[in-house]
C-alpha cells in the first residue's frame, strides 16, 4: 500500500514538474513569436514606405530605371519571405538597393530640399532604427528561449513538445549602410 | 559636464586646506586644544588616572580631533554646495532649498514621511523640472512599542507634463525597477501602489527581466505599446543608470534608487527624463492629430 502512495505521490510531483515546464516553454516560445510579430510590424511599415521613397527620387531622377526597378524587385521579394531567415536575407538586399535610391538622390540638391524627401528620410531611419530595436528583442528572446530548451531537465520535455529551435534574424547595420554610400558619377 | 564638479566631494580638499589656513580657526584649533589639554590635566590628577603631562596631550588630542572633525564637516557642506551650484549652472536649473515635493505619484506619495535634502529646479524643454535627492521613510513599531525608521533614498526627477494634457489614456503608468526600492518581488510592489493596477508584460524577456509595469485601469493598451516601442525598451534596458518611472496624472518621475553624488549619474537621470517626456509628448501629438 505504502508503495502505491509513494509511486503515485512521485507521479504527481512529475507530472505537475512536466506541467510546468511545458508552460513556461510556451510562455517562452509565444515571446519570440510576439517579438517577430513586432519585427514584421516595423518591416512592413518600411515596405509601404519605399514606393513613396522611389516615386519622390523618380520625379528628380527618372532616367535612374534600373536602380528604381532593383529596389521595387528587392521591396516584393522582401514582402513574399517567410520566416527569420529568408526575410533576412531579402531585408539585407533591400536595405542595400534603399542605399541606392539614396545615392541617386545626393546628386539633387533641390530633391533633398524638399520638405517631403526631408520626412521620407527621417521616417526611413526612425524605422531602420525600430527594425534595430526589434530585432534585439527579438534576439534576446530567441536566446532566453533556447536556454531554457536546453537546460536539465526543461530538456527533456522540449524533447518531446512542440519547441523547435528558432533562428536568430541577422540584418546588416543601417548605419554602416548609410555611411558608405556608393555614389556613382 | 563644463562647470560642474565632477561629484560633491571634488572641492572639498581644497575648502578644507581654505579652512585650515584661517587665523580663526588656527587660533581656534590651538584654544581649543589647550582648553581641552587643561581640563584633561585637571581631571586626571584629580582622579588620579596617571601624570597630568599624559592626560594633558590627551585632551589636547581630542581637541585637535574634534576641531578638524568640525572643519572636515564644514569643507564637506561647502563642496557638496559647490557641486549642486556647477550642476545648476551646467543644465540651466537653479538650486531651489525646498524641503518637500507634491504627493503627485506613488513614490512621491510613499512611506510615513518625506523629506527633499537637494533640489535643482527648472525648465526641460519648456517643461517645468526638478532634479534631485528624495528620500521616503517607513514607521516600523516593535511589540515593546519602540519605533524605528527606515530610509528609502532616491535620485529624482520631477516633469509636469500637464501642459501637454496627459489625457487619460496614459496617465498611470509605472516602470518599476526589479530589486529597487518600489520595486520589490512578489505582490509587495503592488501594493505600494496607491491605485488600482495592472501589470503589464512586454514582448521583451530581457525588459521583463528588469522591470514590472503597472497601469492603472483605463490606458489604452495600443497606445501604450505604441510608447514602448521597441527602441524604447532598448534604451531603457541599456540605460547606464537603473532607472524606473512613474507616470500620472500629468506629472513624470524618473528615479533610481540611492543619492547619485556626480555629475554623470545626475546628468544621466536629467537626460533619461528628457527622452521619456519627449516620448511623452510625441505620443500624445501623434493621438491628438489622429483622433482629430
Amino acid at each position: 500500500m505504502v508503495v502505491v502512495i509513494v509511486v503515485v505521490v512521485v507521479l504527481v510531483l512529475v507530472g505537475l514538474a512536466w506541467a510546468l515546464v511545458y508552460n513556461g516553454l510556451i510562455g517562452a516560445r509565444n515571446r519570440v513569436d510576439e517579438a517577430w510579430s513586432g519585427i514584421d510590424v516595423q518591416l512592413k511599415r518600411r515596405h509601404d514606405l519605399v514606393p513613396n521613397l522611389v516615386a519622390a527620387v523618380k520625379g528628380y531622377a527618372a532616367h535612374e530605371q534600373a536602380t528604381f526597378q532593383a529596389v521595387t524587385d528587392a521591396r516584393a521579394k522582401a514582402i513574399a519571405a517567410q520566416g527569420p531567415v529568408q526575410t533576412a536575407a531579402a531585408e539585407n538586399e533591400l536595405s542595400s538597393r534603399l542605399v541606392d535610391v539614396r545615392a541617386v538622390a545626393e546628386g539633387y540638391p533641390e530633391l533633398r530640399a524638399t520638405e517631403n524627401f526631408q520626412q521620407l528620410q527621417v521616417q526611413l531611419t526612425q524605422l531602420e532604427d525600430e527594425i534595430q530595436a526589434s530585432r534585439r528583442l527579438y534576439n534576446g528572446n530567441v536566446q532566453h528561449y533556447d536556454t531554457k530548451r536546453q537546460i536539465f531537465p526543461n530538456s527533456i520535455v522540449a524533447a518531446r513538445g512542440p519547441f523547435p529551435a528558432k533562428p536568430l534574424f541577422e540584418l546588416a547595420d543601417p548605419e554602416t549602410e548609410r555611411a558608405t554610400p556608393q555614389v556613382s558619377f | 559636464m563644463r562647470g560642474a564638479p565632477a561629484d560633491e566631494d571634488a572641492t572639498r580638499g581644497a575648502h578644507l586646506t581654505t579652512i585650515l589656513r584661517t587665523t580663526s580657526w588656527r587660533v581656534g584649533v590651538a584654544g581649543t586644544a589647550l582648553a581641552l589639554g587643561a581640563v584633561g590635566a585637571v581631571v586626571g590628577a584629580g582622579s588620579g588616572a596617571g601624570p597630568a603631562v599624559a592626560a594633558f596631550f590627551g585632551g589636547a588630542a581630542v581637541g585637535l580631533l574634534l576641531v578638524l572633525g568640525i572643519a572636515f564637516a564644514v569643507a564637506d557642506g561647502r563642496a557638496a554646495s559647490d557641486f549642486w551650484a556647477g550642476l545648476a549652472t551646467a543644465t540651466g536649473l537653479q538650486v531651489s532649498d525646498r524641503d518637500d515635493l507634491p504627493e503627485l505619484t506613488p513614490l512621491l506619495a510613499a512611506g510615513d514621511r518625506r523629506n527633499v535634502d537637494r533640489w535643482l529646479e527648472g525648465t526641460l524643454d519648456g517643461h517645468p523640472v526638478g532634479l534631485g535627492h528624495y528620500t521616503y521613510e517607513e514607521r516600523h513599531r516593535d511589540s515593546k512599542g519602540n519605533t524605528s525608521w527606515t530610509r528609502y533614498p532616491h535620485t529624482v526627477c520631477l516633469v509636469d507634463l500637464e501642459q501637454d494634457g496627459a489625457p487619460s489614456w496614459i496617465s498611470g503608468v509605472y516602470l518599476l525597477r526589479k530589486g529597487s526600492f518600489m520595486g520589490m518581488v512578489g505582490g509587495e510592489s503592488r501594493g505600494r501602489l496607491p491605485w488600482r493596477v495592472d501589470r503589464k508584460k512586454l514582448e521583451s524577456a530581457e525588459f521583463d527581466d528588469r522591470f514590472k509595469l503597472f497601469v492603472q485601469d483605463g490606458v489604452d493598451e495600443v497606445r501604450l505599446r505604441e510608447l514602448f516601442s521597441p527602441s524604447f525598451l532598448v534604451e531603457l534596458i541599456d540605460h547606464p543608470q537603473p532607472i524606473g518611472f512613474e507616470l500620472h496624472a500629468g506629472a513624470l518621475l524618473v528615479n533610481v534608487d540611492d543619492y547619485r553624488r556626480d555629475a554623470a549619474g545626475l546628468t544621466d537621470v536629467l537626460e533619461a527624463t528628457r527622452a521619456i517626456a519627449r516620448r511623452i509628448a510625441d505620443e500624445i501629438a501623434e493621438h491628438r492629430a489622429t483622433s482629430g
